[in-house]
Protein backbone atom coordinates (compact mmCIF):
# COMPACT_ATOMS: atom_id res chain seq x y z
CA UNK A 1 0.00 0.00 0.00
CA UNK A 2 2.99 2.48 1.10
CA UNK A 3 4.58 1.50 -2.09
CA UNK A 4 1.80 2.06 -4.50
CA UNK A 5 1.16 5.82 -2.63
CA UNK A 6 4.65 6.58 -2.76
CA UNK A 7 4.91 5.51 -6.82
CA UNK A 8 1.27 7.25 -7.34
CA UNK A 9 2.89 10.75 -5.19
CA UNK A 10 5.97 10.50 -7.57
CA UNK A 11 3.83 9.84 -10.92
CA UNK A 12 1.87 13.24 -9.58
CA UNK A 13 4.61 15.11 -9.22
CA UNK A 14 6.04 13.67 -12.24
CA UNK A 15 2.67 15.14 -14.02
CA UNK A 16 3.54 18.52 -12.94
CA UNK A 17 6.80 19.04 -14.07
CA UNK A 18 5.80 17.27 -17.79
CA UNK A 19 2.16 19.71 -17.91
CA UNK A 20 4.10 23.01 -16.44
CA UNK A 21 1.92 25.32 -18.65
CA UNK A 22 -1.71 23.79 -17.20
CA UNK A 23 -0.05 23.43 -13.67
CA UNK A 24 0.98 27.24 -13.43
CA UNK A 25 -2.55 28.34 -14.84
CA UNK A 26 -4.15 26.11 -12.59
CA UNK A 27 -1.89 27.41 -9.50
CA UNK A 28 -2.46 31.37 -10.29
CA UNK A 29 -5.86 30.73 -10.78
CA UNK A 30 -6.41 29.32 -7.44
CA UNK A 31 -3.69 31.66 -6.02
CA UNK A 32 -5.61 34.67 -7.48
CA UNK A 33 -8.86 33.34 -5.90
CA UNK A 34 -7.19 32.28 -2.71
CA UNK A 35 -6.05 36.13 -2.77
CA UNK A 36 -9.63 38.00 -3.32
CA UNK A 37 -11.08 35.24 -0.32
CA UNK A 38 -8.24 36.04 1.70
CA UNK A 39 -8.64 40.02 1.63
CA UNK A 40 -12.92 39.28 1.45
CA UNK A 41 -12.22 37.45 4.82
CA UNK A 42 -10.44 40.00 6.38
CA UNK A 43 -12.75 42.78 5.51
CA UNK A 44 -15.57 40.54 7.08
CA UNK A 45 -13.66 40.12 10.15
CA UNK A 46 -12.92 44.12 10.23
CA UNK A 47 -16.49 44.74 9.78
CA UNK A 48 -17.52 42.26 12.40
CA UNK A 49 -15.34 43.78 14.63
CA UNK A 50 -16.51 47.27 13.73
CA UNK A 51 -20.19 45.71 13.88
CA UNK A 52 -19.83 44.25 17.54
CA UNK A 53 -18.63 47.74 18.73
CA UNK A 54 -21.11 49.60 17.41
CA UNK A 55 -23.97 47.09 18.75
CA UNK A 56 -22.23 47.57 21.94
CA UNK A 57 -24.04 50.78 21.86
CA UNK A 58 -27.57 49.70 21.29
CA UNK A 59 -29.90 50.18 24.42
CA UNK A 60 -33.44 50.30 25.50
CA UNK A 61 -34.88 53.11 27.71
CA UNK A 62 -37.88 51.96 29.95
CA UNK A 63 -39.97 54.92 31.69
CA UNK A 64 -42.02 54.14 34.47
CA UNK A 65 -45.68 54.51 35.17
CA UNK A 66 -45.80 58.02 37.23
CA UNK A 67 -47.78 56.24 40.22
CA UNK A 68 -44.65 53.83 41.51
CA UNK A 69 -42.36 55.14 44.01
CA UNK A 70 -38.76 54.74 43.82
CA UNK A 71 -39.07 51.94 46.03
CA UNK A 72 -41.56 49.88 44.04
CA UNK A 73 -40.03 50.99 40.55
CA UNK A 74 -36.46 49.31 41.93
CA UNK A 75 -38.13 46.23 42.02
CA UNK A 76 -39.66 47.04 38.41
CA UNK A 77 -36.47 47.57 37.33
CA UNK A 78 -35.08 44.41 38.83
CA UNK A 79 -37.48 42.45 37.55
CA UNK A 80 -36.69 43.49 33.79
CA UNK A 81 -33.13 42.65 34.48
CA UNK A 82 -34.05 39.20 34.83
CA UNK A 83 -35.76 39.06 31.38
CA UNK A 84 -33.53 37.10 28.73
CA UNK A 85 -31.47 38.94 26.62
CA UNK A 86 -31.06 41.54 28.79
CA UNK A 87 -27.59 41.89 29.57
CA UNK A 88 -27.63 44.65 32.12
CA UNK A 89 -29.19 48.13 33.18
CA UNK A 90 -28.97 51.18 35.31
CA UNK A 91 -31.85 52.35 37.62
CA UNK A 92 -32.08 56.21 37.02
CA UNK A 93 -33.95 57.84 40.00
CA UNK A 94 -35.67 61.54 39.44
CA UNK A 95 -32.47 62.94 41.31
CA UNK A 96 -29.86 61.34 38.07
CA UNK A 97 -32.35 62.24 35.63
CA UNK A 98 -32.43 66.06 36.81
CA UNK A 99 -28.61 65.63 36.61
CA UNK A 100 -28.60 64.07 33.14
CA UNK A 101 -31.32 66.94 32.42
CA UNK A 102 -28.42 69.38 33.43
CA UNK A 103 -25.69 68.06 31.97
CA UNK A 104 -27.79 67.86 28.37
CA UNK A 105 -29.66 71.17 28.20
CA UNK A 106 -27.16 73.41 30.34
CA UNK A 107 -30.02 74.16 32.92
CA UNK A 108 -32.00 73.10 36.25
CA UNK A 109 -35.11 71.91 36.14
CA UNK A 110 -36.33 72.37 39.45
CA UNK A 111 -35.47 76.06 39.21
CA UNK A 112 -37.50 76.18 35.85
CA UNK A 113 -40.55 74.56 36.96
CA UNK A 114 -39.96 74.69 40.88
CA UNK A 115 -40.35 70.72 40.91
CA UNK A 116 -39.05 67.65 39.41
CA UNK A 117 -41.78 66.12 37.00
CA UNK A 118 -38.69 63.64 35.41
CA UNK A 119 -39.92 60.10 35.46
CA UNK A 120 -38.13 57.26 37.17
CA UNK A 121 -36.86 55.35 34.23
CA UNK A 122 -34.00 52.91 33.48
CA UNK A 123 -31.61 51.66 31.19
CA UNK A 124 -30.72 48.17 29.64
CA UNK A 125 -28.36 47.11 27.32
CA UNK A 126 -28.74 44.08 25.37
CA UNK A 127 -26.94 40.50 25.26
CA UNK A 128 -24.40 39.92 22.37
CA UNK A 129 -27.04 37.09 20.35
CA UNK A 130 -30.42 39.35 20.87
CA UNK A 131 -28.24 42.64 18.86
CA UNK A 132 -30.93 43.13 15.86
CA UNK A 133 -33.80 44.39 15.17
CA UNK A 134 -36.28 41.02 15.52
CA UNK A 135 -34.59 40.14 19.35
CA UNK A 136 -35.11 43.91 20.31
CA UNK A 137 -38.70 43.95 19.20
CA UNK A 138 -39.29 40.84 21.23
CA UNK A 139 -37.73 42.15 24.38
CA UNK A 140 -39.46 45.50 24.09
CA UNK A 141 -43.04 43.55 23.63
CA UNK A 142 -42.10 41.47 26.69
CA UNK A 143 -41.33 44.64 28.69
CA UNK A 144 -44.82 46.39 27.43
CA UNK A 145 -46.81 44.06 28.60
CA UNK A 146 -46.16 44.91 32.25
CA UNK A 147 -48.58 48.01 34.02
CA UNK A 148 -45.70 49.51 35.44
CA UNK A 149 -44.14 50.23 32.03
CA UNK A 150 -45.14 53.79 30.57
CA UNK A 151 -43.13 54.37 27.38
CA UNK A 152 -40.17 52.01 25.54
CA UNK A 153 -37.90 54.00 23.46
CA UNK A 154 -34.80 52.86 21.37
CA UNK A 155 -32.74 53.96 18.78
CA UNK A 156 -35.50 51.74 16.13
CA UNK A 157 -34.92 52.89 12.84
CA UNK A 158 -31.02 53.30 13.08
CA UNK A 159 -30.81 49.64 14.42
CA UNK A 160 -33.05 48.38 11.05
CA UNK A 161 -30.85 50.61 8.63
CA UNK A 162 -27.53 49.06 10.38
CA UNK A 163 -29.31 45.50 10.60
CA UNK A 164 -29.59 45.58 6.59
CA UNK A 165 -26.36 47.30 6.12
CA UNK A 166 -24.73 44.22 7.80
CA UNK A 167 -26.47 41.82 5.89
CA UNK A 168 -26.49 43.53 2.33
CA UNK A 169 -22.30 43.65 3.21
CA UNK A 170 -22.38 40.24 4.55
CA UNK A 171 -24.13 38.66 1.68
CA UNK A 172 -22.23 40.55 -1.03
CA UNK A 173 -18.61 39.36 0.69
CA UNK A 174 -19.83 35.38 0.68
CA UNK A 175 -21.48 35.78 -2.60
CA UNK A 176 -18.57 37.37 -4.28
CA UNK A 177 -16.80 34.57 -2.34
CA UNK A 178 -18.86 31.41 -3.55
CA UNK A 179 -19.11 33.11 -7.03
CA UNK A 180 -15.19 33.00 -7.23
CA UNK A 181 -14.57 29.72 -5.71
CA UNK A 182 -16.99 28.30 -8.11
CA UNK A 183 -15.38 29.89 -11.19
CA UNK A 184 -12.08 28.26 -9.83
CA UNK A 185 -13.13 24.71 -9.04
CA UNK A 186 -14.45 24.77 -12.94
CA UNK A 187 -10.92 26.40 -14.31
CA UNK A 188 -8.86 23.95 -12.04
CA UNK A 189 -11.34 20.79 -13.64
CA UNK A 190 -11.00 21.92 -17.16
CA UNK A 191 -7.30 22.06 -16.65
CA UNK A 192 -6.90 18.54 -15.05
CA UNK A 193 -9.42 17.92 -17.86
CA UNK A 194 -6.78 19.16 -20.42
CA UNK A 195 -4.22 17.07 -18.50
CA UNK A 196 -6.13 13.63 -18.52
CA UNK A 197 -7.23 14.03 -22.03
CA UNK A 198 -3.45 14.33 -22.96
CA UNK A 199 -2.50 11.27 -20.88
CA UNK A 200 -5.51 9.01 -22.14
CA UNK A 201 -3.55 6.75 -24.07
CA UNK A 202 -1.65 6.13 -21.11
CA UNK A 203 -4.66 5.86 -18.62
CA UNK A 204 -5.85 2.97 -20.91
CA UNK A 205 -2.95 0.71 -20.76
CA UNK A 206 -3.01 1.76 -17.01
CA UNK A 207 -6.59 -0.25 -17.21
CA UNK A 208 -5.62 -2.88 -19.37
CA UNK A 209 -2.39 -4.01 -17.22
CA UNK A 210 -4.87 -4.35 -14.46
CA UNK A 211 -4.72 -0.77 -12.51
CA UNK A 212 -7.96 -0.06 -10.27
CA UNK A 213 -9.87 3.14 -10.78
CA UNK A 214 -8.49 4.47 -7.30
CA UNK A 215 -5.02 3.60 -8.49
CA UNK A 216 -5.96 6.02 -11.75
CA UNK A 217 -6.80 8.63 -10.00
CA UNK A 218 -5.35 9.31 -7.35
CA UNK A 219 -2.11 10.93 -9.14
CA UNK A 220 -4.72 13.45 -10.75
CA UNK A 221 -6.40 14.12 -7.11
CA UNK A 222 -2.80 14.34 -5.47
CA UNK A 223 -1.82 16.65 -8.88
CA UNK A 224 -4.84 18.86 -8.15
CA UNK A 225 -4.08 18.77 -4.38
CA UNK A 226 -0.43 20.48 -5.50
CA UNK A 227 -2.21 22.97 -7.45
CA UNK A 228 -3.53 23.95 -4.48
CA UNK A 229 -0.83 24.09 -2.05
CA UNK A 230 0.88 26.04 -4.96
CA UNK A 231 -1.83 28.67 -5.48
CA UNK A 232 -1.48 29.19 -1.82
CA UNK A 233 1.80 29.69 -1.48
CA UNK A 234 1.79 32.30 -3.88
CA UNK A 235 -1.61 33.86 -2.38
CA UNK A 236 0.38 33.96 1.02
CA UNK A 237 3.16 35.73 -0.62
CA UNK A 238 1.20 38.40 -2.05
CA UNK A 239 -0.97 38.57 0.96
CA UNK A 240 2.37 39.38 3.25
CA UNK A 241 3.35 42.07 0.43
CA UNK A 242 0.56 43.56 0.41
CA UNK A 243 0.07 43.49 4.62
CA UNK A 244 3.98 44.98 4.40
CA UNK A 245 3.17 47.48 1.75
CA UNK A 246 -0.10 48.97 3.39
CA UNK A 247 1.51 49.16 6.81
CA UNK A 248 4.72 51.09 4.98
CA UNK A 249 2.08 53.94 3.72
CA UNK A 250 -0.88 53.36 6.06
CA UNK A 251 0.68 52.28 9.37
CA UNK A 252 -2.27 54.27 11.28
CA UNK A 253 -4.57 53.00 9.81
CA UNK A 254 -3.23 48.98 10.35
CA UNK A 255 -2.93 49.29 13.60
CA UNK A 256 -6.41 49.00 14.39
CA UNK A 257 -6.57 45.44 12.52
CA UNK A 258 -5.69 42.78 14.20
CA UNK A 259 -5.32 39.95 11.92
CA UNK A 260 -4.62 36.72 12.86
CA UNK A 261 -1.82 35.73 9.96
CA UNK A 262 -1.87 32.19 11.38
CA UNK A 263 -5.45 31.61 10.72
CA UNK A 264 -5.60 33.74 6.99
CA UNK A 265 -2.18 31.04 6.27
CA UNK A 266 -4.40 27.86 7.20
CA UNK A 267 -7.59 29.07 5.35
CA UNK A 268 -5.33 29.69 2.25
CA UNK A 269 -3.77 26.32 2.51
CA UNK A 270 -6.53 24.41 3.70
CA UNK A 271 -8.92 25.87 1.01
CA UNK A 272 -6.17 25.74 -1.70
CA UNK A 273 -5.97 22.16 -1.26
CA UNK A 274 -9.70 21.81 -1.32
CA UNK A 275 -10.20 23.57 -4.30
CA UNK A 276 -7.32 22.01 -6.17
CA UNK A 277 -9.01 18.16 -4.84
CA UNK A 278 -12.55 19.46 -5.90
CA UNK A 279 -11.53 20.95 -9.54
CA UNK A 280 -9.51 17.30 -10.43
CA UNK A 281 -12.99 15.26 -8.93
CA UNK A 282 -14.83 17.13 -11.11
CA UNK A 283 -12.43 16.59 -14.11
CA UNK A 284 -12.22 13.01 -13.07
CA UNK A 285 -15.72 12.66 -12.69
CA UNK A 286 -16.73 13.64 -16.14
CA UNK A 287 -13.87 11.62 -17.81
CA UNK A 288 -13.35 8.38 -16.01
CA UNK A 289 -16.24 6.27 -14.79
CA UNK A 290 -15.97 3.29 -11.84
CA UNK B 1 -6.13 -23.24 -16.75
CA UNK B 2 -8.44 -20.80 -19.11
CA UNK B 3 -11.71 -22.64 -20.62
CA UNK B 4 -14.54 -20.87 -23.10
CA UNK B 5 -17.96 -22.58 -22.72
CA UNK B 6 -20.51 -21.91 -25.25
CA UNK B 7 -19.70 -18.24 -24.51
CA UNK B 8 -21.48 -14.97 -26.58
CA UNK B 9 -20.51 -11.68 -26.46
CA UNK B 10 -21.55 -8.77 -28.75
CA UNK B 11 -20.76 -5.26 -29.48
CA UNK B 12 -23.65 -4.28 -32.05
CA UNK B 13 -26.42 -7.25 -33.88
CA UNK B 14 -24.72 -9.63 -35.54
CA UNK B 15 -20.98 -8.34 -34.42
CA UNK B 16 -18.97 -10.12 -32.16
CA UNK B 17 -18.27 -13.81 -30.95
CA UNK B 18 -21.31 -16.37 -30.82
CA UNK B 19 -21.06 -19.81 -29.03
CA UNK B 20 -17.62 -20.00 -28.69
CA UNK B 21 -15.92 -23.07 -26.88
CA UNK B 22 -12.30 -24.27 -26.02
CA UNK B 23 -9.61 -25.28 -23.15
CA UNK B 24 -6.54 -24.01 -22.86
CA UNK B 25 -3.64 -25.82 -20.52
CA UNK B 26 -0.99 -25.36 -18.65
CA UNK B 27 1.96 -24.47 -20.87
CA UNK B 28 0.27 -25.03 -23.81
CA UNK B 29 -0.19 -22.62 -27.00
CA UNK B 30 -3.13 -21.70 -29.38
CA UNK B 31 -3.23 -19.70 -32.16
CA UNK B 32 -6.53 -17.85 -32.68
CA UNK B 33 -6.57 -18.01 -36.79
CA UNK B 34 -9.21 -15.94 -39.33
CA UNK B 35 -9.40 -12.73 -41.04
CA UNK B 36 -9.71 -9.00 -39.63
CA UNK B 37 -13.12 -9.05 -38.12
CA UNK B 38 -13.64 -12.72 -37.28
CA UNK B 39 -13.91 -12.06 -33.80
CA UNK B 40 -10.12 -12.98 -32.63
CA UNK B 41 -9.93 -9.99 -30.70
CA UNK B 42 -12.87 -10.37 -29.07
CA UNK B 43 -12.38 -13.62 -28.05
CA UNK B 44 -8.94 -12.09 -26.13
CA UNK B 45 -11.12 -9.03 -24.96
CA UNK B 46 -13.65 -11.15 -23.45
CA UNK B 47 -10.87 -13.16 -21.24
CA UNK B 48 -9.75 -9.56 -20.03
CA UNK B 49 -12.97 -8.45 -19.67
CA UNK B 50 -13.00 -5.72 -21.78
CA UNK B 51 -16.60 -6.66 -23.67
CA UNK B 52 -19.39 -8.46 -21.57
CA UNK B 53 -20.32 -11.28 -21.81
CA UNK B 54 -23.59 -12.47 -23.25
CA UNK B 55 -23.95 -16.35 -22.42
CA UNK B 56 -21.97 -18.79 -21.65
CA UNK B 57 -19.07 -18.83 -18.88
CA UNK B 58 -15.12 -18.36 -19.57
CA UNK B 59 -13.35 -20.01 -16.29
CA UNK B 60 -9.78 -18.33 -15.60
CA UNK B 61 -7.81 -20.30 -13.09
CA UNK B 62 -10.80 -21.85 -11.57
CA UNK B 63 -12.68 -18.29 -11.47
CA UNK B 64 -15.90 -17.46 -13.30
CA UNK B 65 -14.97 -14.44 -15.21
CA UNK B 66 -18.80 -14.00 -15.82
CA UNK B 67 -19.79 -14.07 -12.42
CA UNK B 68 -17.21 -11.19 -11.33
CA UNK B 69 -18.02 -8.17 -10.18
CA UNK B 70 -16.62 -4.78 -11.78
CA UNK B 71 -14.38 -4.20 -9.41
CA UNK B 72 -12.82 -7.59 -9.72
CA UNK B 73 -12.21 -6.90 -13.19
CA UNK B 74 -8.30 -5.31 -12.54
CA UNK B 75 -7.36 -8.46 -10.15
CA UNK B 76 -8.28 -10.29 -13.32
CA UNK B 77 -6.40 -8.73 -15.46
CA UNK B 78 -3.32 -8.84 -13.22
CA UNK B 79 -3.42 -12.08 -13.04
CA UNK B 80 -3.18 -12.47 -17.27
CA UNK B 81 0.01 -10.81 -19.00
CA UNK B 82 -1.09 -9.44 -22.50
CA UNK B 83 0.84 -8.57 -25.63
CA UNK B 84 -0.53 -6.57 -28.08
CA UNK B 85 0.30 -5.35 -31.60
CA UNK B 86 0.64 -1.06 -31.68
CA UNK B 87 2.80 -2.21 -27.99
CA UNK B 88 1.05 -0.27 -26.04
CA UNK B 89 3.90 1.17 -24.54
CA UNK B 90 4.22 4.20 -22.48
CA UNK B 91 7.19 6.42 -24.47
CA UNK B 92 7.76 9.21 -21.73
CA UNK B 93 8.83 5.98 -20.03
CA UNK B 94 11.98 4.23 -20.07
CA UNK B 95 11.84 0.24 -20.38
CA UNK B 96 12.87 -0.32 -17.15
CA UNK B 97 9.53 1.83 -16.30
CA UNK B 98 7.50 0.13 -18.70
CA UNK B 99 8.33 -3.10 -17.69
CA UNK B 100 8.12 -2.40 -14.13
CA UNK B 101 4.39 -0.83 -14.45
CA UNK B 102 2.41 -4.16 -13.52
CA UNK B 103 4.33 -4.95 -10.71
CA UNK B 104 4.03 -1.28 -9.24
CA UNK B 105 0.39 -1.73 -10.26
CA UNK B 106 0.40 -4.62 -7.46
CA UNK B 107 2.28 -2.55 -5.14
CA UNK B 108 5.56 -4.45 -5.12
CA UNK B 109 8.48 -2.49 -3.52
CA UNK B 110 11.06 -0.61 -5.47
CA UNK B 111 13.55 -3.24 -4.22
CA UNK B 112 12.21 -6.67 -5.64
CA UNK B 113 10.66 -4.35 -8.61
CA UNK B 114 14.11 -3.90 -10.12
CA UNK B 115 15.09 -7.71 -9.04
CA UNK B 116 12.37 -9.01 -11.11
CA UNK B 117 12.44 -6.61 -14.57
CA UNK B 118 16.13 -6.96 -14.72
CA UNK B 119 15.29 -10.70 -14.58
CA UNK B 120 12.96 -10.46 -17.24
CA UNK B 121 14.51 -8.08 -19.43
CA UNK B 122 17.74 -10.45 -19.60
CA UNK B 123 15.16 -12.84 -20.44
CA UNK B 124 14.05 -11.14 -23.33
CA UNK B 125 17.84 -9.54 -24.60
CA UNK B 126 16.90 -6.12 -23.39
CA UNK B 127 19.18 -5.80 -20.88
CA UNK B 128 21.51 -3.19 -22.35
CA UNK B 129 18.47 -0.88 -23.53
CA UNK B 130 16.58 -0.62 -19.95
CA UNK B 131 17.53 3.20 -19.87
CA UNK B 132 16.20 3.33 -23.19
CA UNK B 133 12.87 5.23 -23.72
CA UNK B 134 10.26 2.93 -26.50
CA UNK B 135 10.56 5.64 -29.89
CA UNK B 136 14.74 4.65 -29.73
CA UNK B 137 13.78 1.40 -29.92
CA UNK B 138 13.26 -0.75 -32.93
CA UNK B 139 9.41 -2.46 -33.87
CA UNK B 140 11.18 -5.67 -32.45
CA UNK B 141 12.57 -4.30 -30.12
CA UNK B 142 9.42 -2.32 -28.42
CA UNK B 143 7.40 -5.86 -28.77
CA UNK B 144 9.93 -7.30 -26.83
CA UNK B 145 9.36 -4.55 -24.19
CA UNK B 146 5.56 -4.93 -24.10
CA UNK B 147 6.21 -8.96 -24.00
CA UNK B 148 8.99 -8.34 -20.94
CA UNK B 149 6.21 -6.67 -19.38
CA UNK B 150 3.35 -9.23 -19.47
CA UNK B 151 6.28 -11.63 -18.21
CA UNK B 152 7.66 -10.05 -15.41
CA UNK B 153 4.49 -10.64 -12.92
CA UNK B 154 4.94 -14.30 -14.09
CA UNK B 155 1.49 -14.78 -15.45
CA UNK B 156 -0.03 -18.35 -16.27
CA UNK B 157 -2.00 -16.83 -18.71
CA UNK B 158 -0.10 -15.11 -21.50
CA UNK B 159 -2.89 -12.91 -24.35
CA UNK B 160 -1.00 -11.68 -27.38
CA UNK B 161 -3.23 -9.66 -29.97
CA UNK B 162 -1.69 -9.72 -33.59
CA UNK B 163 2.18 -9.42 -31.42
CA UNK B 164 3.40 -9.67 -34.85
CA UNK B 165 1.51 -7.42 -37.15
CA UNK B 166 3.43 -4.48 -37.26
CA UNK B 167 6.63 -6.42 -37.61
CA UNK B 168 8.80 -7.94 -40.10
CA UNK B 169 8.96 -12.14 -40.73
CA UNK B 170 11.99 -12.39 -39.10
CA UNK B 171 11.38 -10.47 -35.93
CA UNK B 172 8.11 -11.86 -35.88
CA UNK B 173 9.58 -15.33 -35.75
CA UNK B 174 11.79 -14.22 -32.97
CA UNK B 175 8.52 -13.41 -31.00
CA UNK B 176 7.12 -16.29 -31.49
CA UNK B 177 10.06 -18.09 -30.25
CA UNK B 178 10.15 -16.16 -27.83
CA UNK B 179 6.35 -16.31 -26.10
CA UNK B 180 7.34 -20.55 -27.32
CA UNK B 181 9.96 -20.53 -24.74
CA UNK B 182 7.93 -19.27 -21.85
CA UNK B 183 5.19 -21.91 -22.59
CA UNK B 184 8.15 -24.08 -21.27
CA UNK B 185 8.00 -22.83 -17.67
CA UNK B 186 4.14 -23.06 -17.30
CA UNK B 187 2.94 -20.51 -19.01
CA UNK B 188 -0.34 -20.68 -21.38
CA UNK B 189 -0.12 -18.68 -24.54
CA UNK B 190 -3.68 -17.83 -26.67
CA UNK B 191 -2.37 -15.59 -29.57
CA UNK B 192 -4.23 -14.14 -32.59
CA UNK B 193 -2.95 -13.69 -36.25
CA UNK B 194 -3.95 -13.59 -39.31
CA UNK B 195 -0.71 -14.76 -40.48
CA UNK B 196 -0.84 -18.33 -41.40
CA UNK B 197 2.31 -18.69 -42.96
CA UNK B 198 3.98 -17.76 -39.80
CA UNK B 199 2.37 -19.97 -37.83
CA UNK B 200 2.07 -23.05 -40.23
CA UNK B 201 5.58 -24.63 -39.95
CA UNK B 202 5.19 -24.74 -35.54
CA UNK B 203 3.64 -27.72 -34.62
CA UNK B 204 0.69 -25.67 -32.38
CA UNK B 205 -2.81 -26.08 -32.32
CA UNK B 206 -5.09 -23.44 -34.06
CA UNK B 207 -8.66 -22.27 -33.73
CA UNK B 208 -10.00 -20.45 -36.90
CA UNK B 209 -12.99 -18.06 -36.40
CA UNK B 210 -15.16 -16.90 -39.35
CA UNK B 211 -17.72 -14.76 -38.49
CA UNK B 212 -17.47 -14.71 -35.03
CA UNK B 213 -17.95 -18.51 -35.02
CA UNK B 214 -15.41 -21.27 -34.63
CA UNK B 215 -14.89 -23.32 -37.73
CA UNK B 216 -14.68 -27.11 -36.88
Amino acid sequence: MINKFLFLLQESFRSLIRTKIPTMVSSLAIAVSLFIVSIAYCLYISFQDFTIDFKDKYSIEVFFVENLNEQEAISEFEKILLMDQIEGGNFINKTKAADIFKNEFDEDIIDILGENPLPLSAIYTISELARNYESIQNIISNIETLASVDIVLYEKDAIIKFDQLVRNIMIFIFAISFFILLVVIFFVSNTILLVIYSKKEDIQTYRLLGAGSLFIKLPYLLEGIIHGLIGSAISILLLFLLYNLLQYFLSSFLSIMNYDFLSIVLLNVLLGMFLGFLGSSKALSSYIRD
Amino acid sequence: MLEFQKVTATYKQDIGIFDISFKLDEGEMIFLMGPTGAGKSTVLKAVYAAIGIEKGRIIIDNEDLTTLSRHKIPLIRQKVGMVFQDFKLLNNRTVLENVALPLRIMGMSTQEIYEKVHNTLSKVGLSNLYKSYPLELSGGEQQRVCIARALVKKPKIILADEPTGNLDPNVSDEILDLLDIFTDSGSAVLMSTHNFPLIKPRKKRFIELSNGRIID
